[in-house]
């Protein structure tokens, strides 16, 4: 008798969890496409009629990370808002843990549940869900709605597009990247060195700490973000004046001149960079330390050294706000430009709001992307209640009074409604705005390029490791520029490199083309 | 004894209903076996697929070796391989040798409180997360003067420079993993030795036997089951980098690479940009592959040696 129930349990827990995978067969979405467009249809007949109180229908979003502090007020005050204002749509928020987020909402998707919104992303599972039908174009649905078409500039827009669709909204705040350096203005006072315009300047102020510091070293940086040293580290940073474009495909650049796709050791414009690392390096202005460095953040906040990495994304700059608290210490953010250029920029942005096909109110959900497009609604969103979780500095900054953080990037990021913190540093803000001013960038001919590996798998999984191993060395000058560059170039050629050039250029030239 | 050869499946199933209760508590564990070993055996399917979860398994398409392919021809991969082998079996071989000496140790301390104190001592650095012995490293190794060698310098050695020396690593991750693991091995042996019989150990006394004698004579031959047991078990592991202590400790230091990069962070660093389930698959199999092979051979070995000795 005993062993016979044991016998059912065991097939009943291996019988609901064959049922629990083998939802991840198929999806079949036809019919819910149907639904979902008369939905629409009912959806728009709706809005026409404004005036008398909708039915508000609950729409289920998932989005990466820890639940904000206080998160369910503002939530509340949300709804209320969005009850209001007769939107006819409440918002039901569930924060997944980044750990597990991507495997999680794809299995929720191919298990057909239904839910309406979604973070994705290039760098998730973005293509995989285009391929396969999951989530659905948004052309039509954006083109209707004013406020959320307004809040994000039109290239990028333009530039965000997946085989020509907008398939999600792009949640981003800057336009291209800028970098620079942030450095301690009370040294540079000190030594009687003026403000640092250029590289070149930057490179003054490091030898002077070097030669007359003895308790403060020149320049930290963590060792996996000394990638960006390159880039960082020459004349022309910043600006237009590169032959050479980022493909953003590690280590693989494109020639303006000829067209071509080459990798980073025939790229020239790095040349100076390699070299300036190296001798950086040997002369101490880089720590030894530099491929083990993790705590760059953290060493520079305590004093110890005076420069660090910088980059006009609205994050960066706010990392080193602690070192003010050393005495005497003041911050200055160096951002070399060149003012009668604009560099290069693919717009391409990292985080979209996307709708799954298996959502009945696709309509709905853009109505509240429209609305979150409203600044007075953006910000209850993002910064919380008003007067209880910050308060307004202007109309572009903000002061921070509770512990409310709201990841604008996975639903309420608009490049013309951000505010920023009130204690940011001033440079920081000038240039967060620069950045985010799409105006200020030159679009880049490649926009639209996105490597698609699938061809040279085998090859583009043998190059890969050589990043760690060689590209980051010699970006650190641990690697001397010479020998670094062949042994790059002998290393990546050596495993089929040329046919992942090969294929990046295939596909570049067929989006410059278009 | 009674007859053991001839009883037969109905004999066993009338034990089962005889005893519910006893055979009844190994239910979780074959459970447990089940759905999470050997049921995901189906997925072994991926390392031949090129797998697009949008098909599912069943449905993407048959690739045959290719996913195998970059693994194998890759430049380093005599490297990872040589590392991969060379870390497991110094971890192994100082682990298990410094866990028998400790529990040796051990059962010769009479006072209760000292043994019990040293033994949660010595137990601890166990419980400790690699990011955290990463960052305990890091400290004593690290930064541009790392204190370790200011110690060397005031012994009146040479500074070393820690992060270049990539021949130093083998040896120094064998100090941390013997640091970190031997005390609960040492636990395991300990059990072992408190379960051989009092008896033994009063004849050999009586004989007059020195301790040392006793220690060689008849604690340490009737360890020698657990002890190529647990190797044994360990040897299952051989092909497998432990990943979260080698990242956790070497992290993106190329400079290292030649000495600790083992199949693991290999292939996690191949994987970085591509997110190929059907490639690491792939190796994961061929870890998972070896390993078998490697406990067949040395349970084969041990077997000719030691009949009681073998895991099977």
């Amino acid at each position: 008798m005993k062993s016979k129930k044991i016998f059912s349990f065991t097939l009943t827990a291996l019988l609901s969890l064959s049922m629990l995978l083998s939802g991840c067969g198929g999806n079949n979405g036809s019919n819910n496409t149907e639904a979902g467009a008369a939905d629409n249809a009912k959806g728009t007949e709706q809005s026409n009629s404004a005036g008398s109180p909708k039915e508000t229908v609950e729409l289920k979003a998932y989005f990466p990370g820890d639940k904000p502090a206080g998160f369910e007020d503002v939530l509340k005050a949300v709804n209320d808002k969005l009850k209001a204002d007769n939107i006819g749509a409440s918002l039901n928020i569930n924060f997944l843990p980044w750990s597990d987020y991507g495997n999680s909402v794809s299995v929720k998707m191919s298990a057909g549940e239904e839910f309406d919104m979604y973070l994705d992303a290039p760098w998730l599972s973005m293509s995989q869900m285009i391929a396969s039908g999951s989530i659905i174009a948004l052309d039509d649905l954006v083109a209707s709605r004013k406020e959320l078409k307004e809040s994000i500039p039109d290239q990028m827009w333009e530039a965000n597009k997946f085989g020509g669709k907008i398939m999600g909204i792009p949640l981003g705040t800057v336009q291209g990247t800028l970098y620079g350096f942030v450095i301690r203005k009370d040294l540079r006072e000190k030594y009687g060195m003026p403000e640092l315009k250029t590289v070149a300047d930057v490179e003054k102020f490091l030898y002077t700490v070097k030669e007359k510091e003895t308790a403060i070293k020149p320049f930290v940086i963590d060792g996996r973000k000394a990638d960006k040293l390159p880039a960082m580290f020459k004349d022309t940073l910043n600006t237009s004046k590169d032959s050479y474009i980022e493909t953003l495909v590690p280590m693989f650049y494109y020639s303006l001149a000829d067209k071509k796709v080459v990798g980073a050791w025939e790229d020239t414009s790095f040349d100076q960079s390699f070299e300036r690392a190296t001798k950086y390096y040997q002369d101490g202005i880089l720590s030894k330390n530099i491929a083990q460095e993790q705590n760059a953040q953290t060493l520079f906040n305590q004093g110890k050294y005076a420069a660090t990495y910088y980059a006009a994304d609205g994050v960066e700059g706010l990392k080193y706000l602690d070192a003010l608290k050393i005495e005497g210490a003041e911050l200055e953010v160096v951002v070399p430009h060149d003012d009668n250029s604009k560099p290069y920029s693919n717009y391409q942005q990292w985080n979209f709001l996307t709708i799954p096909k298996a959502s009945k109110h696709a309509e709905l959900v853009m109505d509240v992307a429209n609305w979150l497009s409203v600044k007075e609604n953006h910000d209850l969103m993002q910064y919380g209640v008003e007067g209880k979780d910050w308060e307004p500095v202007g109309d572009s900054s903000y002061k921070q009074l509770s512990g409310y953080v709201f990841p604008g990037f996975v639903l309420t990021w608009r490049p013309q409604l951000e505010r920023t913190p009130d204690n940011m540093l001033a440079g920081d803000k000038e240039w967060v705005e620069k950045a985010g001013a799409a105006e200020f960038f030159t679009l880049s001919p490649i926009t639209g390029f996105s490597f698609d590996a699938e061809q040279v798998k085998t090859e583009y999984a043998k190059t890969t490791p050589f990043f760690d191993s060689v590209f980051l060395p010699l970006s650190q000058g641990v690697l001397p520029a010479d020998k670094g560059k062949a042994m790059l170039k002998d290393k990546i050629l050596g495993v089929g490199g040329q046919k992942v050039i090969d294929e990046i250029q295939k596909q570049i030239d067929a989006v410059v083309a278009e | 004894m009674p007859n053991v050869r001839k009883r037969g499946a109905g004999y066993k199933l009338q034990q089962i209903a005889r005893n519910p209760f006893l055979y009844g508590m190994a239910v979780p564990g074959l459970l447990f076996f089940l759905i999470f070993s050997y049921f995901p055996i189906y997925g072994i399917m991926i390392a031949f697929k090129d797998y697009d979860f949008s098909k599912g398994i069943t449905g993407s398409e048959w690739v045959g070796f290719r996913n195998f392919n970059y693994f194998f021809t890759s430049d380093d991969f005599w490297i990872i391989l040589r590392n991969t082998l060379l870390l497991n079996v110094l971890f192994i071989i100082f682990t298990t040798v410094a866990a028998v000496l400790i529990a040796l140790m051990f059962n010769e301390i009479r006072s209760k409180y000292f043994k019990r104190i040293s033994q949660s001592l010595i137990f601890l650095p166990y419980f400790m997360s690699w990011i955290v012995i990463g960052m305990l490293v890091q400290s004593f190794l690290g930064g541009e003067a790392p204190p370790v060698n200011t110690l060397l310098q005031n012994l009146g050695f040479e500074p070393v420079n820690w992060m270049f020396e990539s021949s130093l690593w083998p040896w120094i991750l064998t100090v941390i993993r013997v640091w970190q693991g031997a005390g609960y091995l040492s636990i395991i042996f300990l059990a072992a030795i408190t379960g051989i019989s009092e008896d033994l150990y009063e004849a050999a006394r009586i004989d007059g036997a020195s301790k040392l004698q006793i220690m060689l004579r008849i604690t340490l031959p009737l360890l020698v089951p657990t002890i190529s047991i647990m190797t044994l078990l360990s040897v299952g592991k051989i092909f497998n980098g432990d990943f979260a202590m080698i990242y956790a400790i070497i992290g993106d230091n190329s400079l290292l690479y030649p000495t600790t990069d083992v199949i693991d962070t290999f292939v996690f660093r191949s994987m970085r940009q591509l997110h190929d389930f059907g490639m690491s698959s792939a190796v994961g199999l061929f870890q998972s592959v070896m390993g078998l092979i490697f406990v067949i051979i040395a349970n084969a070995v041990t077997r000719k040696m030691s009949k009681e000795s073998a895991l099977f």
